[in-house]
């Protein structure tokens, strides 16, 4: 059976919105507008994240905090449907996905360096 | 003792943590009704779930989901629906409204995002709304959503809202703040607008107000005060649809109770012009 022009518009929205500097933006969006929805779905996961994890948080450089939020976002997937369980997705993503860069993590060095 | 049901009347105000301090001391009489996401009260104990309940034997309580997802790709989460009920029979709750909007594909994305104006659009989701309310037991409202981008528009918005309530024989949430944003977003006039829009199935209103990102560009963010064109828009509403229940949503830069009051309080005028004679009966 032919993939719906429904189905198929709302999964390419949301691999848009996850990873929006690798993925074709749907046709015929004002970018304005449709950075709108990236801000709205970025800064809403990365509020919970920061907020589940302020110590985490501090360590890192905001580049690299930002990095780690864009990697969640691009290789995790939620089922949650409860807001205050991001955190535990996020856990969960850092047990089981999150490869540590060459030289080791930002939590790591930072650490040392204290 | 067991919760009996009340309908929601009146003027409302969000049940929100960050509130409930001052929402359990203030007078009885500030708000008729109370709103709540289900999805930040279900499996909660302790401290905030007895708060929950002396608030939920203070006022009718209705709920406002944000992750039922109504029509997104992937499949309906009938373990949220389920919580949900047990919610609604808990503390007998006469109405769950939720957005027309999808937040999920291939797992969750926590916000609203829109969804395509199309025929197949409205079967799908209306057919997802019977499977909640068949869960349910009782009819469901859907909140008319802000949006910012619609790549895909067959039907126009109304049309769209139209087919899914009269396919799934679900109720209107009616967001007056939503329409003004829109109107501006998308160049439309919100009076026509709401003309267009099947006010008799309306069970509920919402007021809000949102973030001024350019002229052209309103964010619904529920972060600050209801301004004067939300309130006009919505004085519109009740001379066609009467003073139905109408809740002030607030959710982020929270000011002081007394402030959000002055804001419920501002409703009742506005309902008690709507309906002067029935006013003046209640004075009695």
């Amino acid at each position: 059976m032919a993939e719906s022009a429904l189905r198929s518009s709302q999964l390419h929205m949301a691999r848009y919105l996850r990873d929006p500097k690798r993925e074709e933006p749907p046709a015929g969006v004002e970018p304005r507008r449709l950075k709108i929805y990236e801000d709205l779905v970025y800064n809403n996961i990365e509020s919970f994240i920061s907020s589940g994890f302020p110590v985490l948080h501090s360590l890192y450089e905001p580049a690299d905090w930002e990095a780690l939020v864009r990697g969640f976002m691009q290789r995790h997937r939620s089922h949650s449907p409860y807001f205050l369980e991001i955190s535990q997705e996020f856990l969960q993503f850092l047990i089981r996905d999150h490869v540590t860069r060459p030289g080791g993590s930002a939590l790591y060095r930072r650490t040392r360096a204290l | 003792m067991p919760f009996s049901q009340q309908e929601i009347r009146g003027a409302g105000l969000g049940l929100r943590r960050a509130l409930m301090g001052p929402l359990l001391s203030m007078d009885q009489g500030s708000v008729d009704f109370m709103e709540a996401a289900p999805e930040n009260w279900v499996g909660v104990g302790g401290r905030f779930r007895k708060q929950f309940r002396a608030l939920a034997e203070r006022y009718p309580l209705a709920l406002h989901g944000l992750s039922l997802d109504i029509g997104g790709p992937d499949p309906l989460d009938t373990e949220l629906v389920g919580a949900v009920r047990d919610l609604i029979d808990q503390y007998a709750v006469p109405i769950y409204s939720e957005h027309l909007t999808y937040c999920a594909a291939e797992g969750h994305l926590y916000d609203l995002l829109p969804l395509p104006f199309t025929e197949e659009a409205v079967h799908y989701v209306a057919a997802r709304v019977r499977q909640v309310q068949d869960i349910i037991g009782q009819p469901i409202a859907l909140e008319n959503a802000s949006y910012y981008a619609q790549p895909y528009t067959d039907l126009t918005e109304a049309e769209f809202i139209t087919g899914v309530l009269e396919e799934s024989g679900c109720e209107l949430l009616l967001d007056v703040n939503n329409i003004y944003v829109n109107s501006i977003n998308h160049g439309y006039d919100p009076v026509q607008f709401l003309d267009a829009l099947p006010l008799d199935r309306a069970r509920y209103i919402h007021v809000a107000g949102h973030y001024n990102e350019a002229d052209d560009l309103k964010i619904d963010t529920h972060g600050s005060d209801v301004i004067d064109p939300v309130w006009q828009l919505l004085a519109q509403a009740y001379q066609r649809v009467g003073p139905l229940p109408t809740l002030l949503e607030r959710d982020f830069n929270l000011p002081p109770l007394a402030s959000l009051l002055s804001e419920v309080e501002h409703i009742r005028q506005l309902q008690a012009l709507a309906v002067p004679e029935r006013a003046g009966q209640a004075a009695l």
